[in-house]
């Protein structure tokens, strides 16, 4: 799954569930003329430069970006010989993916915290308002992306970003805990103002400090 | 008319005597009762060190106190150790050519009046050098800044000095020659210091999060402005000593000179107020002392030379311009904790402009004026691009700014292995913070 060569009739038929045809075919384009075959972690890009051209509403934007994400969970090759692909739930888009998921409980006590904590960041980000969130989520991807992290470890956060569930962690290296903890804060940051990016961390701290997994690994070990 | 003139040549006479009894070497520091007025002074303007300590460390956030607190203590002693061994002699040394003093490096201070004079002016120097570290506040790394403070006052700020109060001993400064007039400093120390701050924040860039992409500019409030109250309310108390010492002599010119200052300050409170109520702001208070503030470095040049209403007249537009000021700085997505460059460079160009258009019995004299300009294009010339050269020089040898990492878990721990408030501070607490030992304690790089 590192890359997806998804092709634009794909996108289309996905996204004609929320958009009529000339917007779908304008999408369409825009796919062909600067995405094909590029990488998941461009769809908010995507969305973003599609909201340019047609008009969209926040919500709008989270829905499209949640179908394309799903769409990009299934091997893109079949999605573009299903029409009607798109109604796939995240759970088995999970299920449909190329290595073997454990259940949560036996995630590493660090991962676990680290899914706990981004949980609770995500959770409080949606609270400041759709325009907020998409930028958070935007800068997420633009900062995971410089930092060079594998592709698995993005899609599985961005996925949590977007489709309200837990993101997905199993993928991430313990190496990049520390990492991944400072780009939510500068993505944070950047995205509501740092005053509020304090308030989030800490609040996310407190929160996840709350749960019996604390006891294992405590969240401030992440900071 | 010819009562007229014979008025205007009077206060001529009038104002060049006053000039004369302030600035000459020979009438300033002459008896024990000078000693005493300046030694007050110096002590005067030493507790304006604790009021930019507290005016910055309250407007810094509490993840960031301890760090600003510290380096307002390091600056002063380095600054005042760096001014002994060679900003002094650089200021005060016998200048010939009017650009440099030549000697009085690494000063003995063995007679009274040379020690009371150093004591004085090291104070000064040192104000000079602090007015960055607010500016600077929450991502500049320790060390470095150190290093700049040493720049400043052994560099930036004595070399420009020298053009202004060169004469102590031999010579005289070539914009002294000219006729320019700052009292007490508003471009010798508080625009100075304000350029060199510009220079730095320009190279630092802003805090993480200030501004948004689409040119919005998040507030970042600081953690306690009771502090921040408390620490102007130290600095104008400071600023008796800073305007009074200048005149380096107890004399009959100090009642006006403190009056003046006292007026001005309270009219710059007053034109930030009215600033804000016109531009429909709420009243802040951070904007508030900050007006008062720019009301007292726009005095600083003039306030032995103009009368009360001019004084009043001075601070009141200092207060308008430290407002509107630090919204121009925002303009341009520059970051400055403080507003340290709005209050110190900005209000402190006004206020040496200022007291070339009032000056007492030669009002808007365009000679007088253009001598100031030049002055003050001086200040600006000189010490922007060395300030400028200076800390891209360490940013590329040692580094200006903290990581991300460290700016996020707040400088007092990165760079200090401490918090200002550990009570409630839990959240900024370090993996192993808990743990360190007190006798072995554990670099913060090492946790990164």
């Amino acid at each position: 799954m590192d890359s997806h060569a998804m092709p634009g009739e794909t996108v289309y038929k996905t996204l004609l569930s929320h958009l009529d045809e000339q917007d779908a075919a304008i999408a369409q384009a825009i796919w062909n003329t600067n995405y094909a075959g590029s990488r998941a972690h461009s769809l908010v890009t995507f969305v973003k430069e599609l909201s340019n051209r047609i008009t969209l509403s926040n919500d709008s934007k989270q829905k499209l970006l949640i179908a394309l994400y799903k769409c990009l969970q299934t091997n893109p090759a079949q999605t573009a010989a299903v029409p009607a692909a798109p109604a796939q739930t995240a759970t088995q888009a999970r299920k449909n993916s190329s290595f073997i998921h454990p259940e949560p409980a036996l995630l590493a006590p660090d991962l676990l915290i680290f899914s706990k904590l981004v949980e609770q960041i995500i959770t409080d980000i949606r609270q400041q308002g759709a325009a907020v969130f998409i930028n958070f989520t935007q800068l997420l991807q633009e900062k995971m992306h410089m930092a060079k992290l594998p592709a698995q470890t993005c899609e599985g956060i961005l996925l949590g970003c977007i489709e309200k569930e837990k993101p997905d962690c199993r993928a991430i290296a313990r190496q990049h805990l520390h990492l991944l903890v400072n780009i939510f804060y500068i993505a944070l940051c950047e995205a509501a103002g740092p005053t509020i990016a304090d308030t989030l961390l800490a609040n996310a701290i407190h929160v996840v400090e709350q749960t019996p997994e604390a006891r294992l690994y405590h969240p401030r070990q992440l900071l | 008319m010819l009562q007229q003139r014979t008025k205007h040549v009077l206060s001529l006479g009038l104002g060049l005597l006053i000039l004369s009894d302030t600035a000459s070497a020979d009438t300033v520091l002459s008896r024990p009762v000078d000693y005493v007025w300046v030694a007050l002074c110096a002590a005067l303007v030493f507790t304006m060190q604790a009021g930019f300590a507290l005016l910055e460390g309250g407007s810094a956030r509490a993840k960031n106190t301890i760090n600003v607190i510290m380096k307002n203590y390091v600056d002063f002693c380095v600054g005042v150790l760096a001014f002994w061994a060679v900003g002094f002699g650089l200021m005060f040394g016998s200048n010939y050519t009017g650009w440099l003093g030549l000697d009085h490096f690494v000063p003995e201070l063995s007679n009274t009046r040379n020690a009371v004079f150093f004591l004085f002016q090291s104070m000064f120097a040192a104000t000079a050098a602090t007015i960055v570290s607010g500016a600077v506040a929450e991502r500049m790394r320790f060390t470095p800044y150190v290093i700049g403070t040493v720049i400043i006052t052994s560099l930036i700020y004595p070399v420009y000095g020298s053009w202004v109060w060169g004469s102590f001993y031999t010579g005289s400064g070539w914009l002294q020659t000219l006729g320019f007039i700052d009292f007490a400093g508003s471009t010798v120390v508080h625009a100075i210091g304000g350029w060199c701050a510009l220079a730095a924040i320009i190279v630092l860039g802003p805090r993480l999060g200030r501004f948004g992409r689409d040119g919005s500019v998040r507030p970042i409030a600081g953690h306690n402005l009771t502090l921040v109250g408390l620490g102007v309310f130290l600095l104008w108390f400071g600023w008796f000593g800073f305007n009074g010492g200048s005149t380096l002599a107890a004399n009959e010119t100090l009642g006006p000179i403190l009056a003046n200052t006292q007026l001005a300050g309270a009219a710059g409170v007053m034109g930030a107020l009215l600033a804000m109520r016109l531009a429909r702001q709420p009243l802040y208070l951070t904007t508030a002392v900050n007006g008062g503030l720019g009301g007292l470095v726009a005095i600083t040049a003039g306030c032995a030379t103009m009368t009360a209403p001019f004084a009043i007249l001075s601070g009141l537009l200092g207060g308008v311009i430290a407002a509107l000021g630090s919204r121009l700085l925002l303009r341009f997505r520059l970051d400055d904790v403080v507003d340290a460059v709005s209050v110190h460079a900005f209000c402190g160009v006004w206020g040496t402009v200022a007291a070339g258009l009032f000056f007492t019995g030669d009002l808007f004299n365009p000679e007088r004026i253009i001598v100031q300009l030049i002055g003050v294009v001086a200040a600006f010339a000189w010490s922007f691009p060395v300030a400028l050269l200076s800390f891209k020089l360490i940013d590329r040898i040692w580094g200006l700014r903290v990581n991300a990492i460290h700016e996020r878990r707040g400088l007092d721990i990165s760079e200090h292995y401490e918090t200002g408030y550990p009570e409630f501070q839990t959240d900024l607490s370090n993996r192993g913070f808990e743990n360190l030992p007190e006798s072995q304690p554990q670099r913060a790089t090492t946790i990164a």
